[in-house]
């Protein structure tokens, strides 16, 4: 198993460390969670360790985000979490084209005036809308939260 | 009367006539060493006497009870043990799936605030009802 395999080259993960027991290299790649780890459960901490595995093999630019995401993404409660990896994985089964499209039209969405926003919501009758209040990575001054 | 049974009546006999030979101190001694030997046995199966023979114990002079609930006892500890390193297991492999999926979420272009941004996915279908209304 590569949980067992890669990260317990560090430490012991029978009983994740606290963040005063992890190595430096871990602490620089988990740095923006320093405040929450000792607070996470044992099996969150584990799959951190194991991003954090990942992450020597990541681009600059995805290490980047990942950092600038993580925070924002352990705030999430778990229901929110888990929707967001259905539709990631959803999107995943699309065409690289259609990912394009999508990312492109996010952009565009970001760029959209709330009042246009506002008509959207209106038109589906909505106004509750479902967004991470907690989120800010990624967004713009004009984007949701 | 069996064959047996005459040899050992035999043995006592010779026994009995050797020790009326001995010297009185012999015997005060085999005597005394008899009482020993006496004393230390029952010493022995008052306190209990616990034997652990191969993979699998044999518990002797120990009370059925006790045994009974020695039993239950690592009966329970073995479940829970298992129970125990099977939930372990799985929350390994759940650490290793979220891993796999969550980097690559994170890492990706499109950020995970799009797919929890509920007015964003009304607008993608708006577009898309547009869409297919025009076409």
């Amino acid at each position: 198993m590569a949980v067992l395999g890669t990260a317990s080259a560090d430490v012991p993960l029978l009983i994740p460390p606290n963040w005063a027991s992890l190595p430096a290299r871990q602490k620089a790649v988990l740095a923006p969670l320093a405040g929450e780890w000792d607070q996470l459960e044992a099996w969150r901490r584990m799959k951190w360790l194991e991003i954090a595995d990942r992450y020597p093999s990541m681009t600059q630019e995805e290490q980047a985000r990942v950092q600038r995401r993580m925070k924002d993404w352990v705030k999430l409660s778990p229901e929110e979490r888990k929707a967001a990896r259905e539709r990631y994985k959803n999107v995943q089964k699309a065409t690289p084209e259609q990912r394009e499209a999508l990312k492109q039209m996010w952009s565009e969405y970001k760029t959209l005036p709330e009042e246009e926003k506002r008509r959207f919501r209106s038109l589906s009758g909505g106004g509750t809308a479902a967004t991470p209040s907690s989120s800010t990575a990624d967004s713009s001054p004009s984007a949701p939260h | 009367m069996s064959e047996e049974y005459r040899v050992n009546r035999k043995i006592c006999q010779l026994l009995d006539s050797g020790t009326r030979t001995l010297d009185r101190r012999i015997e005060d001694r085999l005597h005394a060493a008899r009482q020993g030997a006496l004393s230390r046995h029952q010493q022995t199966i008052a306190a209990g006497e616990l034997r652990l023979a191969g993979s699998g114990g044999v518990i002797v002079g120990i009370p059925k009870y006790a045994r009974v609930l020695f039993a239950a006892i690592a009966f329970s500890a073995g479940i829970f043990a298992t129970y125990a390193t099977t939930t372990y297991l799985e929350r390994l492999q759940q650490a290793e799936e979220a891993a796999e999926i969550d980097s690559a979420l994170l890492a990706d272009e499109i950020p995970f605030n799009a797919y929890l941004d509920q007015d964003f996915l009304e607008w993608l279908d708006h577009l898309a009802q547009d869409e297919s209304s025009q076409g």
